[in-house]
């Protein structure tokens, strides 16, 4: 099964992909390092342009690039490919990791619990939401980066503000000085939109 | 099941917009309505798509080999610490167990450390207990676990330090005599950690799932495996409070879970009432 070579000298090489994201999740689990390294080399760019377009800093985004990875490291045995693929869990995790780094520069109050929470809520699964249906790693992010730059303006802004920006639809209704009526009704004709357009992403098969 | 459809509110739930009363608002009806459910779930799949669509970047090349020495150090921390014993690396003051070995032919190095240093995580232990001590002695009485993983127990420290925050403890059933777990509940009764030690150790086709009964209903709340030490720590978010069922079980179910229970209880608890527990 093991075909990898056993000792990567320097991570963020390009990886012959023989093992599975599954294979490599069951050797995390028993503390394989390497195992780790090869996710990494998989997952490290989506991971860190992500966080880069949420902080907008490169330095940051490396913290959260490391921190996402460590907890990868630590909480291994929490992934549930049952309820979604690895890269979902990682990216989900990189999401949450970013918007709390966000949200604590902004000194934004945070719910009971939220920021803890919040991040250790995507270790598991979530039962409202059987995600095993979103991207694919080998999804070519242009078909995505297309779909969002084709909404109109203010349709695009608000789906941003929220997903990258944080932003609860009050705030970008006061960010922006536009009713909530407003704000909520671009968020949502974005998003069929971008249901439309993406509707068979997702749908690639596993590594 | 709240009478109004909430599918006007799925596409700002799934993009995390919303305020926290509407996700619970929106979380209780979509435990109760497959139709909104269904909608929810695609809702997501497409707010997760939006990961991917930020420009590429490249990360520096140091930060591979940064991040792999750093965790080598914290697996070497954690391999020193275990060599007198390797199951557990904390909390066996609380517990007096014996440790369970790892899984053979593996590296023994899970869970891995947060990133303090062994010295400051044990400190960091005696920190927790001594707050437990002056916490909420009904806390305190029936905390039995802690998890060596820093960053997850400040986590359940944070919902231990909560007012008003339950931990319920669950009982070991004859397929696992040793297994030992507390449901530490925050005081919403909407979100809980299970922190759970003893489990046996299973074959890579077998997962252990977690379950809420309601009446005869099970309700899967998490799907997991454990660590080779025999101990996991799961964070549970429940649609409805926790009070609102009549009970909780843990079973061994094909990897990855089953629809329903369908194999042997490892732990349970019941009846979990506001004030008492299960």
């Amino acid at each position: 099964m093991l075909t990898r070579p056993s000792k990567m000298s320097v991570w963020g090489s390009v990886f012959s992909v023989q093992e599975t994201d599954d294979d490599l999740i069951g050797q995390l689990v028993h503390g394989d390092i390497d195992a780790l390294e090869a996710l990494y080399a998989r997952y490290a760019r989506p991971v860190f342009s992500l966080a880069v377009r949420i902080l907008g800093d490169e330095g940051e985004a490396e913290e959260v690039t490391q921190d996402v990875f460590e907890r990868a490291w630590r909480h291994a045995s929490s992934f549930d490919r049952a309820r979604g693929r690895f890269a979902t869990w990682l990216l989900s995790m990189t999401h949450h990791v970013a918007i709390d780094v966000l949200r604590k520069r902004r000194r934004r109050p945070q719910a009971v619990g939220g920021e803890t929470a919040s991040v250790t809520l995507m270790l598991v699964a979530d039962p409202q939401a059987d995600v095993a249906a979103t991207a694919s790693e080998h999804l070519n992010g242009t078909r995505v980066r297309h779909a969002l730059q084709s909404l109109p303006d203010a349709q695009r802004t608000a789906i941003e503000l929220a997903y990258y920006g944080g932003l609860s639809h009050l705030e970008i209704a006061a960010t922006l000085g536009e009713p909530l009526g407003t704000i909520k009704a671009r968020i949502r004709r974005g998003m069929e939109r971008l249901r439309d357009a993406l509707a068979d992403v997702g749908l690639e098969g596993e590594a | 099941m709240s009478e109004r459809h909430v599918e006007d509110l799925l596409d700002l739930y799934a993009l995390g917009t919303l305020e926290p009363d509407e996700v619970e608002s929106v979380e209780r009806h979509l435990e109760a309505c497959e139709a909104c459910r269904s909608r929810a779930v695609e809702a997501k799949r497409v707010a997760a798509l939006l990961a991917w669509a930020p420009e590429p970047r490249t990360p520096p090349p140091h930060l591979g080999a940064t991040i792999r020495r750093h965790i080598e150090q914290l697996a070497e921390q954690e391999q020193s610490k275990r060599t007198p014993q390797p199951g557990r690396p904390l909390g066996q003051g609380g517990v007096g167990r014996t440790p369970r070995p790892p899984k053979g032919g593996v590296r023994s190095v899970t869970p891995p450390l947060g990133g303090r240093g062994v010295r400051a995580i044990a400190a960091a232990g005696l920190a927790v207990l001594v707050l437990l001590a002056g916490w909420n002695m009904v806390l305190q009485r029936r905390l039995a676990v802690l998890t060596a993983d820093v960053a997850t127990r400040q986590q359940v420290e944070t919902v231990l330090r909560t007012p008003g925050a339950r931990v319920i403890t669950l009982t070991p059933q004859p397929a696992a005599p040793e297994a030992r777990g507390n449901l530490i509940i925050d005081p919403e009764g909407t979100s809980a950690y299970l922190v759970a030690d003893g489990l046996p150790t299973l074959p890579g086709d077998k997962s252990y799932q977690l379950w809420l009964a309601d009446g005869d209903t099970r309700f899967s709340v998490g799907v997991f495996r454990g660590n080779p030490a025999g101990e996991a720590t799961v964070f549970v978010r429940s649609p409805k409070p926790l009070g609102d069922y009549s009970g909780c079980g843990i079973t061994i179910e094909p990897a990855g879970g089953s629809p329903g229970p369908t194999g042997e209880q490892v732990l349970r608890a019941q009846a979990y009432r506001a004030e008492g527990g299960w």
